[in-house]
């Protein structure tokens, strides 16, 4: 049998070419494509494409979506292409997946592409995707990581360009998949401006998503809320987002470190002598440090100590926990 | 409540001639079944395959298994075994795992995040349970035991197929040390009538507003049937218990859980009640997960949960108390000096609620077993 460069390439014209049909493709999308642009201005086309008939004067891309799009862009009218790529149409899909799998690391969007065409347009059932098609590709065969596949491959486009850029994670991009698609907007350009990591974004996230079941509001209305629409871009930090929509999510918390604060700022003000309730109020301890250069240091803090031990404020502190 | 019927009986090969498993599929008459070696690889299968999807904790369920327990069917309560590192009070339970695993859907339910084999299981070798029971309880001559069939399975949802209650109580009537619990959100007790169960086993159910029972104990009875089911067991002679656990935070909580109280007492004499404990709501991280992903509409999740010294999530503490103060209020209101103890609490929350330092895990134990005993027998 004649390997697949052994074939007759022919030189397709760029019209007949429907490039709109993303059949084969494993990529959602096609991005950064300059390098390859710049480079087919000078060269054209080297490695030909794989193409199959769709009707009698057009034809599918099968294998090289990036480079017939950059050929296009670079203003190429015929692309060379091999047209009679041997067998059916799975079987194509799935020659064409190795040869990707093999040959670099795929973005998880793109294994979700895949996992989601195998399934939807392939036919392929649950029980084979998972004791052939994920253990190929090196994926573990549980049922859980196919359907987070398959819940990859129904995000909308809008984040999986977020996800394929890096600006979102795909853990976050699954958590507001049934937000509005204005609302997906504003998080991801929150997060990419921010520049959240992964802790960060799943933090923020989580909060605005309870705030939105908890209260039935729009985030527009729970960013308004937080008093931070007129905050500038410089002022914006994540511990301000962070300590804002957690003062709304836990109300009652909120009041008690409020009020703690409160208490404390009137029988030790400042940050001399540190007074601190246990994580989220939850023990019955108040733990008080301080530190001195010298003896007249100390004897200083701890007499401050002393008059706040008869404090009224002081009772009120303990029994907030 | 919805009875739970297998689509699937895996029988364990060890456990084919046990009288329990003739037991069990004389009532699933027509339910497929295969005879397996063992469940090890059906151990493995599931792990590998289905373990941390939210559909393969449900489709598991359809399957039951009849196993040889190979382990201990007699444990300390789990609550117990963490009592060292979160030194959280409690009542020396132990538990009886004759069964694990619950066809009910409650959303909060631990279960979801502490089986990783999540098969309806029945262990069929019922005369090693007894005499496991027989030696654990002679060992300690001086200990009370009290004893549930409620910690890994509801006691009596799948009592209409195994009868396990019926072989319990017959084996507890006759313990000096030793009594049952049966905690249950089902109404099945149809088998505990007429058995000479001499006082030493309770029936207890977990309660909650009709609201909370509908939408988050899926498939369980209403809060009706089951206080309705209370008053036919007190009729036979049971002393009954009662488990505001979890206790959930909602608007208008305050109101719904003392209609909740006042039905408890209009259903059932306050002097026929052995104990009531409570218990907010709590979680581990892994079990919150799990119920938002396997329940994304539920509103639990979205309660002011908060990570406590021991690991688990529960309301801020103040929440808490303000929750069993006023449960406490109102079983003094309608059900007067009714033994009330709280469930996984710290020993400070503990002194709050009470106003009095908390007992001795082994005092409490004694103290409601003793109450128990001392009940005079409704027959």
């Amino acid at each position: 049998m004649r390997t697949l460069y052994e074939k007759p390439i022919k030189y397709v014209p760029v019209e007949k070419i429907a490039l709109e049909d993303r059949f084969y493709s494993i990529r959602p999308f096609c991005f950064n494509a300059e390098t390859l642009i710049k480079s087919i201005k000078i060269t054209g086309i080297t490695t030909p494409v794989i193409l199959e008939p769709l009707s009698p004067e057009r034809l599918r891309i099968v294998s090289g979506f990036r480079r017939v799009q950059a050929a296009v862009e670079a203003g190429q009218a015929e692309i060379p292409g091999i047209t009679d790529y041997p067998g059916g149409a799975l079987e194509k899909f799935w020659r064409i997946v190795q040869e990707n799998y093999g040959s670099q690391e795929l973005h998880e969007l793109e294994y979700a592409e895949i996992i989601g065409k195998l399934k939807e347009l392939h036919g392929v059932d649950d029980e084979s995707l998972l004791s052939r098609f994920l253990p190929q590709m090196g994926l573990r065969d549980s049922r859980y990581e196919l359907e987070r596949f398959l819940a990859l491959a129904g995000l909308n486009d809008h984040l999986k360009k977020a996800c394929y850029r890096g600006n979102l994670l795909c853990a976050t991009a699954l958590e507001i998949r049934t937000w509005p698609v204005k609302e997906q907007e504003f998080l991801t350009s929150l997060v990419s401006r921010m520049m959240l990591g992964t802790n960060k974004q799943k933090q923020v996230v989580r909060l605005i998503e309870d705030l939105k079941k908890k209260t039935g509001d729009s985030l527009e209305s729970i960013w308004a809320t937080t008093g931070l629409l007129d905050t500038g871009q410089e002022e914006l930090s994540f511990e301000k987002i962070h300590g804002r929509l957690s003062a709304m999510r836990y109300p009652t918390l909120s009041k008690s470190q409020q009020e703690f604060t409160r208490l404390k700022e009137e029988i030790l003000p400042g940050r001399r002598i540190r007074l601190q309730a246990p994580r989220y109020f939850d023990g019955e301890q108040l733990t008080v440090s301080f530190s001195a250069t010298d003896a007249f240091e100390f004897r200083k803090k701890a007499q401050q100590l002393l008059e706040a031990s008869s404090r009224q404020e002081l009772k009120e502190m303990f029994s907030l926990l | 409540m919805l009875k739970y019927r297998p689509e699937k009986i895996l029988i364990e090969e060890s456990v084919v001639d046990e009288p329990m498993t003739e037991r069990v599929m004389a009532k699933l008459p027509g339910i497929p079944y295969e005879k397996i070696p063992s469940t090890d690889d059906l151990i493995t299968e599931y792990k590998q395959n289905a373990a941390g999807a939210a559909s393969g904790f449900t489709a598991a369920k359809t399957f039951l298994l009849l196993a040889e327990q190979k382990g201990n069917f007699l444990k300390k309560c789990p609550g117990q075994q963490s009592r060292g590192q979160s030194r959280n009070v409690c009542c020396d339970y132990h538990v009886i795992n004759a069964v694990s695993n619950c066809h009910m859907e409650c959303s909060y339910c631990y279960l979801q995040g502490y089986l990783n084999f999540p098969y309806m299981i029945v262990y069929a070798n019922t005369a090693r349970l007894l005499r496991e029971l027989e030696s654990a309880f002679n060992a300690e001559p001086e200990t009370l035991f009290r004893t549930g069939t409620g910690e890994l399975a509801d006691s009596l949802a799948l009592d209409w197929i195994t009868g396990y209650s019926e072989i319990l109580v017959n084996f507890f009537s006759s313990q000096k040390n030793a009594v049952l619990e049966l905690k249950t959100k089902s109404d099945c007790i149809e088998n505990l009538h007429g058995l000479e169960h001499n006082g030493r086993t309770a029936i207890a159910w977990s309660v909650n507003p009709p609201g909370i029972v509908a939408s988050e104990e899926l498939y369980s009875a209403t809060l009706e049937e089951r206080l309705a089911a209370a008053a036919r067991g007190v009729d036979s002679g049971y002393p009954v218990g009662c488990h505001f656990d979890p206790i959930v935070d909602f608007p208008g909580w305050q109101g719904e859980y003392e209609k909740v109280v006042e039905r408890i007492f209009n259903s059932v004499p306050a002097n026929r009640v052995a104990w009531i404990s409570l218990g907010t709501l709590r979680t581990t991280p892994e079990l919150y997960e799990n119920m938002r992903k396997r329940f994304p509409m539920s509103p639990l999740p979205l309660g002011e949960l908060l990570p406590s010294v021991d690991g688990k999530l529960r309301y801020f503490k103040a929440i808490r108390w303000e929750m069993y103060r006023n449960l406490i209020d109102w079983i003094e209101k309608y059900g007067g000096k009714v033994p009330v103890y709280l469930c996984m609490e710290r020993p400070d929350l503990w002194k709050k609620v009470f106003n009095q330092e908390p007992p001795e895990w082994h005092d409490i134990n004694h103290q409601l077993v003793s109450y128990m005993l001392n009940m005079k027998s409704g027959k």
